[in-house]
């Protein structure tokens, strides 16, 4: 039992070192001066502004688990937003898997070149 | 025992995570409590494979050309890409982090667009990681989920597998003849 809590908290710290490492780059004046190079405009935010974020990104609104307010709506407002995002769950698992095909086959591709080297070399020196 | 344990986890996260990945299907309140709990449970998944993680942290340097290399990378960066979406996802929260009375404006922009990279970044990471460990994931899978009839002659009654030919004996006393 001590032993899982002990290696909780080893991940825990380590999100911890990412997040805080994260957290001082984004918030340091010079980190921004660099994240800025990504196409800031105007100092207004080190990224740029994100055009149309509609109501969800609007600092200062609070939603609650209840409300519900976004569900059937996008980001940007537009409705249909559940037919869309199945939609998108499919194209995303569709890329997986197409990365998983590509991936696959690499390997096997890579093994199988490994092994006929080995044995047209195990072949070479018995001859 | 625990492979069935480890693949069902494993294919718990994977469909949990396509869900939060979309916060037009479920709302963002659920979509912020979704992405809390899938991290719990990333810790979960962290815990059942520590021998792993520590037997591969062990000889990282010592065999320079191995698959399990290869998958310890892609899992460290998906580790961290994974803690970045959540960290940001935090910091631009309306749900979770108003319950606790934090609100976070500063730089609101910058955490929106990093939450938007980190979490693509981890949705090709996750690919990844799932391709390089295909062959388990398919080994598993055939044990645990494919339901396999048994073989015709398994199947069978043993008195059915007596030749035609065989004379079958009955027993008069049980016949009550």
């Amino acid at each position: 039992m001590l032993k899982i809590l002990m290696r909780t908290l080893l991940i825990l710290l380590a999100a911890g070192l990412i997040s805080g490492a994260l957290y001082w780059a984004v918030n340091s004046s010079s980190a921004q001066a660099a994240l800025g190079a990504f196409g800031g405009r105007g100092g207004r935010s080190a990224f740029g502004a994100v055009a149309g974020l509609g109501n969800f990104d609007r600092p200062g609104s609070v939603l609650s688990i209840f409300s519900g307010g976004v569900r059937g709506q996008d980001f940007r407002g537009g409705g249909a937003a559940q037919t869309l995002a199945l939609t998108d769950i499919l194209v995303k698992l569709g890329l997986i898997g197409l990365l998983t095909l590509v991936v696959v086959g690499l390997q096997r591709t890579i093994a199988r070149f490994i092994k006929s080297r080995k044995s047209a070399k195990a072949a070479g020196g018995s001859g | 025992m625990l492979n069935r344990t480890n693949l069902l986890i494993d294919i718990g996260i994977f469909a949990g995570f396509l869900v939060a990945m979309e916060p037009g299907l479920t709302g963002v309140p659920i979509h912020e409590w979704f992405a809390l709990a899938l991290a719990g449970a990333t810790i979960v998944h962290l815990l059942l494979h520590w021998r792993w993680i520590v037997g591969v942290t062990r000889k990282f340097f010592h065999n320079l050309f191995h698959n399990s290399r290869l998958q310890y990378v892609v899992d460290a960066l998906l580790f961290v890409a994974f803690t970045i979406a959540m960290m940001t996802g935090l910091m631009i929260s309306r749900s979770v982090l108003p319950l606790l009375h934090i609100t976070v404006t500063r730089n609101f922009f910058v955490w929106t667009r990093l939450h938007d990279l980190s979490a693509n970044l981890t949705l090709f990471l996750v690919g990844l990681h799932f391709a390089l460990h295909w062959d388990w994931v398919a080994r598993m899978s055939k044990r645990y989920l494919v339901f396999r009839r048994p073989a015709f002659s398994q199947a069978r009654p043993a008195q059915y597998d007596q030749p035609a030919s065989t004379p079958v004996k009955i027993d008069p006393t049980r016949t009550g003849k």
